[in-house]
C-alpha cells in the first residue's frame, strides 16, 4: 500500500491504480480495507484524468458509500465523505458539501486527526462563505481545542499533525480568522490577526535564511492574501482610506507582474484584483469607474473559463461573483436592464443568496417604474386632460384615463430562444451560455418569493443554532436540528430559472419548480423570532422584510390582491422599520380594497397614519455615499398626504363622498398643486354633477392649457 | 387609451343602426354577418356608452341598438340558468360557479335594468316593453316587423306582443344578478364618464359624431386610485460586495493513510535494506526501494556500508544494488569501503552486472578499479577446474571485458598482455578468440 502511496505522490497515477487493483484482488473479508484501497482507486483514476471528470469520481464514492454505509460507521467512511465534499465544495455545490462535513465534524473525536482537521477546516472555510458566523465561530473553537492544544494529551492524539503541517496549518487557520472578522466587520480584530501572520511570515522566513533553504524569494500564497487582506482591512476599516487601498493595489499588481514566477499568467489573480480595484471604486462612490474594472474582472476571469475544464479551473472560475458586483454597479448607475442580465448570470452559484433575488426584482421594478413613467400620462398637470375636442358649444374636455401604477411591465414572462440564450449580449461582452430570461412582473414576483423562502430558512438555522448554544445541548437536541433541517430543504424549492452547460452539474443540487412554495405566505403568520439576531444576521433580516415588501408590491401590480395581503400582514407580524412597515400597511390596504372589505382597508391605513413620519423620512434618505434611485413620492410629508389621499379613496368605494371630499381638502392644503390631489379634486366634482367646479379646477390649474396651445 | 372600435367598423355599426326600414330579424342577420364573433365585446360595449352618453338621439338608433344588444346575448344560457335556478341543489351546484362569467351574458344587466324601466339610460317607457319583450319571447313577431313600422310614441301598440302569460320574471333575474354583483371589485364601480361638456359660446359647428366618439368609445373610466408608493431601492449592506480573495490553494481528495501501520520512509527504508542484505527482495520491494531513493536521495546518508553487506547485496539484489552503490559511492566514507568490497566480491554475473552498469552510470569510476576487477575476472576462469562451467563463465568474462571496451572504460595499453594472455589461454573458447582479435585492433 505504501509503494502505491509513493507512486501517488510522484503522479504514477497508472501504476498506483494496477498496484491498488492487484491488493484488491487478494484482500477478502475486511470492508474497512476494501472501502479504503476502492476509494483510494477511485482517487487514482480521478486524479488520472487530470480531475476532469468529477461526477463519475463521486458517483464511484457513492457507491462506496451506498455499499458499506450499513456496517461502517462514518468515521470509517470519513476520509470518503470528506472526498465527496471537497469534490462538491470544488463544483461549488456548498450546501451538499456542508451537509457531507457537517456529518464528520459530528465524529470528529473518532476521525485520524489529519483527516479531523481538514473537514473541520473545509466547512469552516465553507461558513465563512456563507455568512454563517456562529458556527464559524464554534468551528474555530473547535479546531482550536481539537487540535492546537498543547498539553500532553492532546499531544498523543494530535501525533498525527505533523510540527510542520500544524504550523502550517495555523497560518491557514489565521487567514480565516481574518475572513470570518472583515464579515463581522471587526477590523480591529481582523488587523490583529494580520499581524500575527505577518509575524509567523517573518519567523518562518527568518528560519529559511537560518537553514539557507533556498525557497527564500518565492512568493507564496500567504503573502498574496496576507497583502490582500491587509488592503481589505483598510477599506473595511471606519478610518477608510480608499485612496492608500488603491495605491497598495496598484503595488501588489506591479510585484506580480515582476515576479518571476509563473503567477503572473494566472488569470485568477487579475480577476481578483480587477474585481477588488472595482469595489475600491464604487466605496470611494465612483460607479463609472467600478464598472471599468469589473468589466476587465470579467475579462480576464474568461481567461479560465478558456483552460482545460477541471474541477480546478472551475472552483476558480469567479464569474458569478463578479457579475453580481457589476449588476450591483449598473443597478445604482440606473441601468436596469443591464444589471438584471448580470444578476442572472450571478444567480448561476450564488442562487442561495437571498440578495440576488431580491436585486433580481428590484431590476424587473425598476423597469416597471420607467415604464410607467413613460406612461403615465398623470404624472403632470398639464396631462390630466388628455384633449379637448369640438368647438364653441360643442366643446367637450376628454379627461385622462386607465393609466395607473400596474401600466408598465409586462405581466407574464416570455420563453427566450436558445439562440437569445447563447448569443446573450452584455454591454461589449459576450458570455455564452449565460441564461437570460425576459424582464416581467411575473419573474419579479417569483425572484421576490425566491428571496423571502431563502432568507426565511437561514434565518430558521440560525434560530435553531441559537437555541442551542443558549440551552443545555444533548445528544437529542442534534438530532432535531437534523430533522428540521431536512423538512426546510423539502419545503425550500427555488425556482430555478437559470441553467447553462457548466451548471447543470449543479441541477441536482436546484430543485426545479415552476411553483414557489407560498403556504407560509398564505396564512401570514410567522415563527421565526427575529429579535435576538447578530449585527450580520441583521441584514438577513433585512432581506426577509424587504423581500416580502417587494412581493406585496408587485404582487399588487399582477392584480393578485390575496398574496398581497397576506405578505403584507406576514411583514407587519416580523415589526419592520417604520418606513417598511409604513407601505406594508398601505399595500395591505389597497389589497382589502380590491378584495371589497373597505372597512378592513379602513383600519390598515389608519395604523399607518399612527406612525411617525420622521421616523419614515429619516429612513428614506438612503445611503450617503451610494447614489440610490429614490422615488419622489417619499420627500417631505408627502406619506402623510398619500395616507389622506388613500383614506379618501376608501370612504369613496363606501359612497360617502362628503367625508371624503374633507380628506381631500386636507391633502389638497398641503399639496395644492399634485396631480394625485387635483384628480381626486376632480372627481368628486364630477361625482357631484358639479361639471363646471371641476372645469374651473382644471382650467385654474392650467391642466390643459398647453393642449389649447398646441391646437390654437 | 385604446378606443374600442376603430373608424371603419365604427362605421358600419352607425350603418346598422340607420336601418329603419329592416325587419328587426334581417338587422341580426347582418349584424351576424358583418362582425365576427371576436368583435361583439367591443360593439356591446360601444352601444352600452352610445346608449348611456346619448349619442343616439333618434328613437329607431336606440331601438335597433338595443335590439343588436339583445342579439349578441348569448340567449340559451339565460334560460338554461332560469330552469336551474328552481332546481335548490343545482343551485347550489351553480354557486359554485357563479365566478365564471362566461355562463351569464355581460350586457344581460343593461337589459334588465332598461326593461325594468329604473336606469338611468332608460328615457322611455317604450324601450323597456321592447327589451321585456325582446327577453320574454327571443321568436317574438315583434322582430319580423322593421323600426319603422312601429309606432314608437304609443306603448299600446307593442302591448299586443307581450302577453301577461308569458312575461318573464325582471325581479328573479335582477336579483340573481345583484348576487353576481357583489362580487365585482369595488374599485370598477367608482368609474365616470371622462367626458366634460365644456360650450365656450353658442356658435361652433358640431364635429363629425365618429370623430368624437373615437375618443369615447372605451372601457376605461375616469376615477381615482389607491395611492402606491413604490418600495425603494434596498440600501446595500457594507459586504454586500464581494471582495475575492486571490487563493492558489488547491484542495485535493486525501489518500487515506491510516490503511496500514504508517511508517516513516527511513523506517521503511532501513528494513527493506538490511532485508537486502541478508536475502533476495520480491519486486514490489526493490520497487519501494527504488521510489524512496528517487524521493529521498539523502536518506542513505544515514546508512552505512560494510564490506559484507555490499557484497551480500551485489550478490542478492543486483537490481537494487547499482542505485544504493551509486549513492553510496558520493561519499567519501562509504567510498573505498564500497571499492574494496566490491573487489572481494565473486566474479559472478551478477557482480559483473553491477559493475557494468556502475562504469556506464558513474562518470569518473577509477580506470584502477576497473583494472583490478578484471584481473579478478580473469583469475576467476583460472580457479574454476570443471571444463563447462570454465567454459561458461569465461563467455561472461569475454561479454563484459567487450562492453567495457565498446564503451572505452578499459584502459587497454595498460592490461593489453593480460588481456592477450587470457585470450590465447582460452582460444578454444570463440569469445575468447574473438575479443583477442578485437584488442589487437584497438591496439593498432
Amino acid at each position: 500500500m505504501n509503494l502505491a502511496h509513493q507512486l501517488f505522490t510522484q503522479k504514477k497515477y497508472n501504476e498506483a491504480s494496477q498496484q491498488i487493483s492487484t491488493l484488491i484482488e487478494k484482500t477478502s473479508g475486511n470492508d474497512k480495507k476494501i472501502v479504503k484501497l476502492k476509494s483510494h482507486l477511485a482517487l487514482c483514476e480521478y486524479m488520472k484524468t487530470g480531475r476532469t471528470q468529477p461526477e463519475e469520481y463521486l458517483e464511484t464514492l457513492n457507491g462506496i458509500v451506498k455499499q458499506f454505509s450499513k456496517d461502517l460507521t462514518t468515521a470509517d467512511l470519513g476520509y470518503v465523505i470528506y472526498n465527496q465534499a471537497i469534490v462538491n465544495y470544488q463544483l461549488k455545490r456548498y450546501q451538499r458539501a456542508a451537509t457531507q462535513l457537517e456529518s464528520l465534524r459530528k465524529n470528529v473525536g473518532s476521525l485520524d486527526p489529519y483527516l479531523g482537521f481538514e473537514a473541520t477546516y473545509l466547512l469552516l472555510k465553507l461558513s465563512i462563505e456563507n455568512n454563517h458566523i456562529s458556527q464559524a465561530n464554534e468551528l474555530i473553537s473547535l479546531i482550536e481545542n481539537q487540535f492546537f492544544q498543547t498539553n500532553t494529551k492532546n499531544n498523543q492524539k494530535n501525533s498525527g499533525l505533523q510540527t510542520r503541517n500544524q504550523n502550517k496549518n495555523r497560518q491557514r487557520l489565521l487567514m480565516l480568522k481574518i475572513k470570518l472578522s472583515l464579515c463581522c466587520s471587526e477590523h480591529n480584530k481582523a488587523e490583529l490577526f494580520v499581524n500575527q501572520l505577518q509575524e509567523i511570515k517573518n519567523r518562518n522566513l527568518q528560519q529559511q535564511k537560518e537553514n539557507q533553504i533556498e525557497k527564500i524569494n518565492e512568493k507564496t500564497l500567504l503573502i498574496e492574501n496576507l497583502s490582500l487582506n491587509m488592503m481589505r482591512c483598510k477599506i473595511e476599516n471606519s478610518k477608510m482610506n480608499l485612496e492608500e487601498a488603491k495605491n497598495n493595489l496598484w503595488g501588489l499588481s506591479k510585484t506580480m507582474e515582476n515576479s518571476k514566477t509563473e503567477e503572473r499568467n494566472h488569470s485568477n489573480f487579475w480577476s481578483s484584483f480587477y474585481n477588488n480595484l472595482g469595489c475600491v471604486e464604487l466605496k470611494n462612490n465612483k460607479p463609472g469607474s467600478a464598472l471599468f474594472y469589473f468589466k476587465k474582472a470579467l475579462l480576464a476571469n474568461s481567461q479560465i473559463c478558456k483552460n482545460e475544464k477541471t474541477v480546478n479551473n472551475f472552483s476558480k472560475d469567479k464569474r458569478s461573483e463578479i457579475m453580481y458586483n457589476t449588476g450591483l454597479c449598473l443597478i445604482l448607475l440606473e441601468k436596469p436592464q443591464n444589471a438584471f442580465q448580470f444578476f442572472q448570470g450571478a444567480l448561476v452559484c450564488l442562487y442561495n443568496r437571498p440578495r440576488v433575488w431580491i436585486r433580481l426584482a428590484e431590476c424587473c421594478l425598476l423597469e416597471h417604474f420607467r415604464l410607467t413613467k413613460d406612461k403615465e400620462q398623470v404624472g403632470s398637470l398639464n396631462r390630466l386632460v388628455k384633449k379637448v375636442i369640438g368647438q364653441g358649444k360643442y366643446r367637450t374636455v376628454i379627461l385622462q384615463t386607465g393609466i395607473g401604477p400596474n401600466d408598465g411591465l409586462n405581466i407574464n414572462e416570455e420563453s427566450v430562444s436558445f439562440e437569445d440564450i447563447v448569443s446573450s449580449n452584455v454591454g461589449d461582452l459576450q458570455f455564452h451560455g449565460i441564461p437570460v430570461q425576459s424582464m416581467s412582473l411575473d419573474y419579479a414576483s417569483k425572484a421576490a418569493s425566491n428571496s423571502i423562502l431563502i432568507s426565511e430558512k437561514l434565518l430558521k438555522i440560525i434560530n435553531n443554532q441559537n437555541q442551542k448554544t443558549s440551552t443545555t445541548s444533548n445528544n437529542n437536541k442534534n438530532s432535531k436540528i437534523d430533522e428540521n433541517n431536512k423538512t426546510q430543504k423539502n419545503e425550500f424549492k427555488i425556482k430555478k430559472e437559470n441553467e447553462n452547460g457548466i451548471e447543470k452539474q449543479k441541477n441536482k443540487e436546484k430543485t426545479n419548480t415552476n411553483h414557489t412554495n407560498l403556504n407560509t405566505l398564505k396564512n401570514g403568520k410567522t415563527n421565526i423570532d427575529l429579535d435576538n439576531l447578530s449585527k450580520n444576521d441583521q441584514s438577513l433580516k433585512q432581506d426577509l422584510e424587504h423581500g416580502l415588501l417587494l412581493f406585496s408590491y408587485i404582487s399588487l401590480c399582477c392584480q393578485n390582491p390575496v398574496t398581497a395581503l397576506s405578505s403584507a400582514k406576514m411583514l407587519l407580524n416580523y415589526n419592520p422599520d417604520p418606513y417598511r412597515e409604513y407601505l406594508a400597511n398601505l399595500y395591505a390596504a389597497e389589497a382589502c380594497c380590491l378584495l371589497n372589505n373597505p372597512n378592513l382597508a379602513k383600519e390598515y391605513i389608519s395604523q399607518s397614519l399612527q406612525k411617525r413620519r420622521y421616523q419614515v423620512e429619516k429612513l428614506l434618505k438612503g445611503p450617503k455615499n451610494l447614489k440610490i434611485m429614490s422615488p419622489k413620492e417619499y420627500e417631505s410629508n408627502w406619506s402623510d398626504c398619500v395616507t389622506l389621499l388613500n383614506l379618501a379613496f376608501v370612504l369613496i368605494l363606501q359612497n360617502d363622498i362628503q367625508t371624503a371630499s374633507e380628506y381631500i381638502k386636507q391633502a389638497s392644503r398641503m399639496f395644492p398643486n399634485s396631480p394625485l390631489v387635483l384628480l381626486s379634486c376632480v372627481y368628486l366634482e364630477l361625482s357631484n354633477g358639479n361639471n363646471q367646479n371641476a372645469l374651473e379646477l382644471l382650467k385654474s390649474c392650467h391642466a390643459f392649457y398647453p393642449l389649447e396651445n398646441s391646437q390654437k | 387609451m385604446t378606443t374600442l372600435l376603430q373608424f371603419d367598423e365604427l362605421s358600419k355599426l352607425q350603418q346598422l343602426l340607420q336601418e329603419e326600414s329592416t325587419p328587426f330579424l334581417q338587422i341580426g342577420r347582418k349584424v351576424s354577418q358583418t362582425f365576427t364573433s371576436e368583435q361583439h365585446f367591443s360593439i356591446c360595449c360601444s352601444l352600452t356608452i352610445m346608449f348611456r352618453e346619448g349619442f343616439l338621439k333618434k328613437k329607431t338608433e336606440r331601438i335597433i341598438s338595443l335590439f343588436i344588444l339583445f342579439k349578441l346575448l348569448p340567449i340559451e344560457s339565460l334560460f338554461q340558468f332560469e330552469n336551474k335556478s328552481q332546481n335548490k341543489e343545482e343551485e347550489n351546484l351553480y354557486k359554485d360557479k357563479k365566478k365564471d362569467n362566461s355562463i351569464f351574458p355581460p350586457f344581460l344587466p343593461v337589459l334588465i335594468n332598461i326593461a325594468q324601466n329604473n336606469h338611468k339610460y332608460n328615457e322611455n317607457q317604450y324601450e323597456s316593453c321592447f327589451v321585456s319583450i325582446c327577453l320574454s319571447d327571443p321568436n317574438s313577431d315583434l322582430l319580423k316587423e322593421s323600426p319603422d313600422q312601429l309606432n314608437l310614441t304609443n306603448i299600446g301598440d307593442l302591448e299586443k306582443f307581450y302577453p301577461q302569460s308569458s312575461r318573464i320574471n325582471l325581479k328573479d333575474l335582477s336579483n340573481k344578478f345583484s348576487q353576481i354583483e357583489a362580487n365585482i371589485p369595488l374599485t370598477n364601480k367608482i368609474g365616470i364618464s371622462p367626458s366634460i361638456q365644456d360650450p365656450e359660446n353658442e356658435k361652433g359647428s358640431k364635429l363629425a359624431t365618429n370623430d368624437l366618439l373615437q375618443y369615447q368609445l372605451t372601457t376605461n373610466e375616469f376615477k381615482p386610485s389607491f395611492v402606491r408608493p413604490s418600495p425603494s431601492l434596498l440600501k446595500p449592506f457594507d459586504n454586500e460586495l464581494i471582495w475575492i480573495d486571490y487563493e492558489d490553494e488547491t484542495l485535493l481528495p486525501l489518500w487515506d493513510q491510516t490503511i496500514s501501520i504508517v511508517k516513516t520512509n527511513n523506517d521503511q527504508f532501513i528494513t527493506l535494506l538490511k532485508k537486502a542484505f541478508t536475502s533476495q527482495l520480491s519486486q514490489p520491494e526493490q520497487q519501494q526501494i527504488i521510489v524512496i531513493l528517487e524521493n529521498e536521495p539523502k536518506i542513505l546518508k544515514e546508512c552505512k556500508a560494510t564490506s559484507e553487506n555490499i557484497t551480500n547485496l551485489v550478490e542478492k539484489n543486483p537490481t537494487i544494488s547499482f542505485e544504493i552503490l551509486k549513492l553510496f559511492l558520493q561519499d567519501e566514507e562509504n567510498k573505498s569501503i564500497c571499492f574494496n568490497s566490491l573487489l572481494n566480491t565473486k566474479v559472478t554475473l551478477h557482480s559483473m552486472e553491477v559493475i557494468n552498469k556502475l562504469s556506464s552510470g558513474i562518470k569518473n569510476l577509477p580506470k584502477d578499479f576497473l583494472n583490478r576487477y578484471v584481473s579478478n575476472c580473469i583469475s576467476s576462469c583460472r580457479e574454476i577446474y570443471d571444463k563447462y562451467i570454465q567454459s561458461r563463465h569465461v563467455r561472461l568474462v569475454c561479454a563484459f571485458i567487450r562492453s567495457l571496451m565498446n564503451n572505452s572504460k578499459l584502459d587497454i595499453q595498460s592490461m593489453s598482455s593480460e588481456l592477450q594472455t587470457f585470450c590465447l589461454e582460452f582460444s578454444r573458447i570463440r569469445d575468447a578468440s574473438n575479443l583477442f582479435r578485437l584488442i589487437k585492433s584497438q591496439i593498432k
